[in-house]
Order: C-alpha cells, then structure tokens, then sequence
C-alpha cells in the first residue's frame, strides 16, 4: 500500500511541476486595466518565469543540435552525393535514388518485413504490458508484487547482444526451444535459420525482454486513478472484473492511446541493432529490414545518398502514419498528441 | 680516337658492374637507406591500425617489444587508432567523412578502399600519391625494382600509388596458410586414410557421423561456402576469379551448381553442420568451441592450427591431431585442383597498402617511417621479435637465418597465449611478411600442410591492385553490393533445400536481371587495363 501511494504522490507531483508554471503565468497575466503588446506579455513572463524558460533550454539546443541541424543532411537524398565536394558541391539528380530503390529487387521484400515485424510486434508486445500491469494491480501481497515486478524489470538491463546470444543457444538444431517445436510436429531443423520463426522469435524475444520495462508507464498510470472511485464502483456493488473494466481501464486509457499513437509512429522504425544480430542468409527472406539494408547499403557501403533516400522514404512513411492515427485518435476518443 | 673509345667502354662496363653489384646489395631493402633517428625531436603520428582482433590480452600495441624497439630507433611514437575487430569497414569509411584523417592508414584495398576508387582517393586529396614521393622511401623502392610485376602491382591505371604495398619476402606466387584440415584421430578410429576425392570425402564424413557421432562432420561458413578451397575441384571459385585473362563469376557456371548439388545432397544426409547457416565464420574456423569439443571433423583452419595445436588451447580430447588435406578433386586421376580465389596475395603480394593522409603534418616522416619496414633490419625483427631476444623469442638456425622459437610462442614461459606472444614480440601483418617465420618453426607434420595446400595456379587470382573510374565504381558497386547480397542468401537457401536446385536457371535469370553481365564487363574493362599497364 504504501509503495502504491508513494508512486502515486511522485506521478502526481511530476504532472504539478508541470501545471505550477501554467498556474502561475495564468495568474500574473491577467490583465490589470491596459492591454499589452505580444513582446511585453513575453518579456513580462520570462522575467517571472525565468526558471521555467532556462529549464526548456537544454532540451530545445537538443532537438536544434540533434535533431534539426543533422535534418540538412537529407539534402543527400536528391544528390549523387560525393564526400570530397560534400553537401553543396555534389551533383544533384533528383529523385533518381528513389528510382532506384523502388525498381531495386529487394525494395517490396524490406518495406514488407519492416511492416510485417512492426505490425505484429504492435499486435503482441503492445497490449501485453497493460495486461501485465493490470494483474500486478490486482494482486495485494506487496512482497510479491515487488518481486514480480524487479524481476520483469531484469532482462531490460541485459546487452541485446547476450539475449541474440541466449536464443541462438536456444535454436540452433539441438536447442531447448527447437526440441520442443520438433515435439509439435517441426520438422525443419534450427528454429533459428527458419524463415518462417523469425519474426516470432524477434517479436517473442522482445516481449521477454520488454515487457516489465514497458508496463511501469502503465502501473503509474494506475496508481493515479483516485481510490474513491473503487469505493463508489464497491458501493454500487461492482465486483473486481467490473471495476477493472468501468474504473481502472478509461482511467489509463488516455495513457494507452498516447503510447499507441506514438508507437504507430514509428511503425517502419523498426531498429537495425538486433536484426543485424539475429539474421543470416538463410532469413533474409522474412529478416531483412529497411533499417538493416541501410546500415549495409550506407555504412558498410558508404553509398550516402542512396541509404539517405531510403531513409527518408521510411521516415515519410512513419511521418504519414503518426499523422493518420491521431487525427483518427482524436476522432474517436479526444485524445490526441497535438 | 680508339683509344677514347675502349676507355669509354672500359668506364662504362665498370659503371654498370657497379650499379649490377650496387642493385645486388641493396636489392630487398638489404641495406637501410633510412638514417636514424627519422627526427631529433620525439613525433607522434597517428596510425590507423585495423588489427583489433588480434591483440590478445594487451591493451595498446606499443606495449609490444617490436613497437618498443622501432620508436627508439626512430624517435616516432605511434598512436595507434584500432577499430572495433567487427566494424573495419564501417570504421574506415567514417575514416573520410571526419575531419582528422591518421597520418597512416593501413587497409586491405580488397576489403576496404575509398568507395570512388583509389586514384579518386589521391585526386580528393585523402591519400598521399607515394609515386610522387619515390625519393622518401628508398628501401620500398628496392622491392619495386627488383619484383617483377611491381610496376603492375603497386601503380593504378594512371601511374599513381595508393600507398606503400606489403610483399612476401622470397615469394613470387604466395602461399597458403589456410586449408582444408580434417581430424586424423577420427580417421584412424574408422579405419580411412585423408580423402582425396569428393566421393572418398563423402565416405569418411559418412563414417565419421555414423560410427563417431559428430554433430558436423564437415564445417562451413555460415555461407554454405569458403573461400573456394573445398569446391577448387569443380574448377571455379565462390565469387569472382579468371581464366585465360577473362573474368568469371562463379554462380553463373554450370560447375556451381553441381557443386551446390552436391552440398545439398550433404547437408540432407547429415554431412554438414546443421547450424552453419547460424555461425559466425565467414570463411576460417570460428567456433572454437565446438573444435575443441570434438563436434567438428573436418573445416577450413589456418595452418598454425595443424597437428595438436588445439591440447594446448583446451581441447576436451588429448588425442586431438588434425592434418592439411589437398583440395578434393572429382576422380582420382586428376591433376591436384588449384587453389582459384584470391583471398591472401597475387605475385608477391600480402594485399595489404600503407597510405598516408595527404594533410598530415608530418606526411614525409610517415613515408620514411613506413619505408624503415622494408629495410632488412626491421623486417627480421618484425617476423621474428628483436635482435637481444635471441635465444628466447628466436635463435640462429645453422646457415645464419633466424627461426622463431615454437616452446615460446606456443607453451609460453610467462603463461601468455600465442595470440599475445605474437603481438608482444612479433608485429602483427608488417608491410613485410616472411613466410618462413610462419612455417619454419613449426614441429615436423604442421609445417606440411603449407606445402599440401599451395597448389597454386596464380592465373586464376584476379590481380589485387584492379582499379575502376570513380563512375565505373560508384555502378558496380550500386549493382554488385544487391547481388552478393542475394547469392550469398541463395547458396544457403540451395544448400538447405528452401530453394530447389530445380530453380538454378531462373536464379541466373534473375542475377542477370540484377545486372551480373554488367559487373563482368566492369571487372573485364579493368583487367584489361591492368594487363596493359
């Protein structure tokens, strides 16, 4: 009970640092008697608010120098860029990059693993977290609820690189986890090097390691759903299935949607570091993804402009469908990012 | 008037005697045309040093006698920058991107090369143009004049050298120092004797997994294929090799698809690893674990490893003993199979290049710094450790020359492992390679398996110095790099029987769709262009 209370009062007091600053700027800008100029009511407010504008001022040189300056890059895309003569001194041709992938050979098979692998990563490893959050909330002894949860947080801090080496353990032709395949009637050898099982095992692989990890947004989320609900739903005579699904979910239901839209965001995001790991020759067929031909294409390779344009393609794509979701989000719930 | 004349003659015979005796003694870097130090003041110069992988259990290189050695010599400290062993390429592309390029570079072009070639890489004004600078590195000069494919080997199409290139001393042909090793323990134990043909091949690895139970009885890269030694027989290589001055690709032969039938038939049976699609060797031995428990009876090794080299790196077995066998061939009366692809060198070549950045500060030094390489002294210390070590690290043989001292490297005193030893007093790859210093040492039966597997045919290696226009290289590279891609995908797919051999003709289609004719037209154009330097 009283670690439950604590993470409530600290999502609490996280949101008010947040809401102090409206509060205050609401208060002090009301207007007494004239109207003001738009320079004054910002001068006027950076002077009472000083803290709150130099606290944004990391985070705003970090998307201006991360994120913004290194955007002119894309630049490359449209060129036959050449390292010597660099970004302003390259020829430009166009889209012939563009071109090129959309008629190279493996352009269908990268978009469609990207796709297939982010779609059913969203599918499996999305909602299980929240149902993973939800039991925790059930359950009352909070002994064995903090060992549950450390113990879902752990393969978080494991290397990528030691989970890839744990399930290559596990399905090359002698592994546990082929062994038992082989029981259900598998009869293609190493799980490993099976086409048809790589997604399974990227996404399977994920959700191990993830799945704590992601559900503390969601156990937040919980504790902050004010207790005098249960209490009026108890009254009314609801029992545990029925609050859980008249208390508990609309109240973290804003939080899901959130996370769903930003997840759907980066729905062709899918990361180059354990697919690279896991692949081979034998599943590029269903493994290779947009990210991975990149890295070859650009890093192994160092064609820049080519990887660049892919790239961007992916980022369009990812751009569009950020887009789509929550302006259908805000459709139906209210909720939405912006 | 006669008598000016035999005088003349006189004078220019005993010139010419003079330059054929001076050519003679300073042939092969004998005499150090380096004065030493290279500077008064102590320099630092950075060098880009790829060889992470081999750095056994020390921390910096010049934590290495040699290195030790060479700076007091030459008043030149190294920095060495070493890449992560996995990401050389990676590294050596980002080489041009940043701002600070190493005063030296040191790569294997094949590998890793300025992506628009390696004139473009001297025109942008990366590398330093050594043929301009034949005057700094006198000893290097010494090998050129004296080899003779130099002038072909070392300069590109225009005329300009990419930087100072490794050789082999004594060697015009190179030599093996990998091959096809197979257990002799196992073969005693089911009563066969080293396969020499593919059908005898398949007998004992029959043998070896039915009666002996091994999980892989014959090991290969996660490719399905090596570097060409195991199909040599079938008289073609993995990617590309040549034939009577003509390029070939080697999936688009109808050998190749015997050969992958072959393997096919194999892997169904059991014969290969089951898990070699999952492995992480691209050519040579890299599970260590499962040689060193008996899971593996025949791979590709390097010849260091021969004999009972693995007792002492912790095999399970204390009769472990592996031997060199030849490559196969397809019926017993044939001529012994070439060795086709060109993995380690063409002529005397280690296809290894030492460029220096065109903006160093210190460009001349660098030269002359390299240049010390190819001079006798530091050759012999190079390959075999330095002079006061003798009797420890190496020791005389009887006609004078130098031989490592095997018990040192190999059952260290100090309890350091050979990878150490080698770079705690060796140099890992210099410019100069002795082969003897790999072989010579070696007790009795290991030192054999060089000489069973150089059955080299030098005609078949495609030269390690080709150079393409920076256009020509930016389409080959934009077709070949989706190609190697899918044939590597398709060897295994055939190998594994997820794709029918029944397919072979559409997968030529499609490699011809992916522009494979075109890519055999641009390595033709610069072979040819090679041959009329």
């Amino acid at each position: 009970m009283g670690a439950v209370t604590q993470s409530r009062s600290l999502f609490k007091s996280t949101l008010g640092v947040l809401s102090v600053a409206k509060r205050t700027r609401g208060q002090i800008l009301q207007p007494i008697g004239k109207k003001r100029s738009w320079g004054e009511i910002v001068a006027r407010d950076f002077r009472v608010n000083w803290a709150v504008y130099v606290m944004a001022l990391p985070v705003l040189a970090y998307f201006i120098i991360f994120n913004y300056i290194p955007m002119t890059g894309i630049i490359m895309a449209f060129q036959k860029f050449q390292i010597k003569k660099g970004i302003w001194g390259s020829k430009f041709v166009g889209l012939a990059n563009f071109v090129r992938f959309f008629n190279s050979p493996y352009a269908w098979r990268l978009i469609r693993n990207t796709l297939l692998i982010s779609l059913y990563g969203l599918a499996f490893s999305f909602p299980l977290p929240v149902v993973f959050a939800l039991c925790l909330n059930e359950v009352r002894s909070t002994k064995f609820k903090r060992i549950t949860q450390t113990i879902s947080y752990m393969p978080y801090f494991i290397s990528i690189v030691v989970v890839v080496a744990i399930l290559f353990d596990f399905c090359k032709s002698e592994g546990v986890l082929t062994m038992l395949a082989k029981k259900f009637g598998w009869s293609g050898g190493a799980l490993i090097s099976a086409p048809q099982w790589f997604r399974t095992l990227y996404i399977g692989s994920n959700i191990w390691q993830h799945l704590g990890y992601n559900s503390i947004i969601f156990i937040s989320a919980l504790a902050a759903i004010d207790p005098q609900l249960y209490e009026a739903a108890t009254i009314d005579g609801a029992n545990r299935w029925q609050q859980t699904l008249h208390v508990t979910l609309p109240g973290i239901a804003t939080t899901i949607v959130v996370l769903l839209i930003l997840r759907l965001g980066s729905i062709m995001g899918v990361g180059y570091e354990k697919i690279i790991l896991m692949y081979s020759p034998a599943t590029y067929e269903t493994g290779d993804v947009i990210a991975s031909y990149v890295y070859r294409v650009g890093l192994e390779d160092a064609d820049y402009s080519y990887s660049t344009a892919i790239n961007l393609f992916n980022s369009l794509v990812n751009l569009l469908v950020l887009f789509l979701a929550n302006q259908m989000s805000r459709r139906i719930s209210d909720t939405s990012l912006w | 008037m006669n008598k000016w004349l035999s005088l003349a003659l006189a004078l220019i015979m005993v010139l010419s005697l003079c330059a054929s005796a001076l050519a003679d003694d300073t042939a092969f870097g004998a005499v150090d045309q380096q004065t030493y130090p290279l500077t008064p003041e102590k320099v630092t110069l950075t060098m880009w040093y790829p060889n992470g992988g081999s750095m056994g259990s020390l921390a910096d290189f010049n934590d290495g006698e040699f290195w030790q050695w060479l700076e007091e010599k030459t008043n030149v400290h190294i920095d060495f920058i070493v890449p992560p062993s996995g990401s050389v390429t990676e590294s050596f592309n980002l080489l041009f991107a940043g701002d600070e390029m190493p005063d030296i570079i040191v790569a294997q072009p094949a590998n890793q090369c300025y992506r628009d070639g390696m004139d473009a890489a001297i025109d942008d004004g990366y590398f330093l143009d050594i043929a301009q600078h034949l005057d700094w590195c006198p000893n290097y000069v010494s090998w050129m004049d004296n080899l003779e494919y130099a002038k072909k080997d070392c300069y590109t199409d225009s005329g300009k050298m990419y930087g100072l290139w490794g050789f082999w001393l004594n060697m015009e042909d190179g030599y093996a120092d990998q091959g096809i090793s197979i257990r002799k323990d196992f073969l005693d134990k089911v009563g066969k004797e080293v396969p020499t043909t593919y059908a005898e091949w398949e007998d004992v690895l029959t043998a070896f997994k039915d009666q002996l139970g091994i999980a892989a009885p014959f090991y290969t890269s996660k490719y399905g294929i090596d570097y060409g030694e195991f199909m040599a027989g079938y008289g073609i290589a993995p990617y590309w090799y040549m034939e009577d001055g003509a390029i070939k690709f080697g999936p688009m032969q109808d050998a190749y698809k015997e050969y992958l039938t072959m393997m096919h038939d194999w892997y169904e049976k059991g014969l290969l690893d089951p898990d070699f699609s999952t492995r992480q060797s691209t050519g040579v031995a890299a599970d260590n674990d499962m040689i060193l428990n008996d899971k593996i009876g025949a791979l590709i090794d390097w010849g260091t490893r021969m004999t009972d080299a693995y007792v002492s790196r912790g095999a399970s077995n204390p009769d472990f003993w592996a031997v060199a066998a030849k490559q196969p061939k397809k019926n017993a009366d044939d001529p012994d199979p070439a060795f086709r692809v060109a993995t380690n060198n063409y002529h005397a070549m280690t296809n290894y290049c030492h460029s220096v950045s065109a903006d160093s500060k210190y460009a001349e030094l660098a030269v002359r710094w390299l240049d010390t390489f190819y001079a006798a002294d530091n050759f012999w210390n190079a390959n075999y450790g330095i002079e006061s070590e003798e009797g420890r690290v190496w020791y005389k043989a009887e006609d004078g020359h130098r031989i490592g001292n095997y018990d040192f490297r190999y059952s260290n005193p100090d309890g350091l492992d050979s990878a150490t030893v080698l770079v705690k007093y060796w140099s890992k790859n210099p410019p100069i390679r002795v082969e003897a210093a790999q072989i010579e040492q070696m007790p009795g039966e290991r030192s054999i398996a060089h000489k069973i597997w150089t059955t080299y045919e030098p005609k078949n290696f495609i030269p390690t110095n080709l150079t393409m226009t920076v256009d020509e290289g930016t389409e080959y590279s934009s077709l070949y790099t989706d190609i190697q891609t899918y044939v590597q995908e398709c060897n295994v797919k055939f190998i594994m029987g997820q794709m029918s051999l029944d397919e072979y003709d559409a997968y030529r289609e499609t490699l011809k769709g992916m522009g494979i004719d075109r890519c055999i037209e641009l390595q033709q154009a610069a072979l040819d262009r090679y041959f009329a330097r």
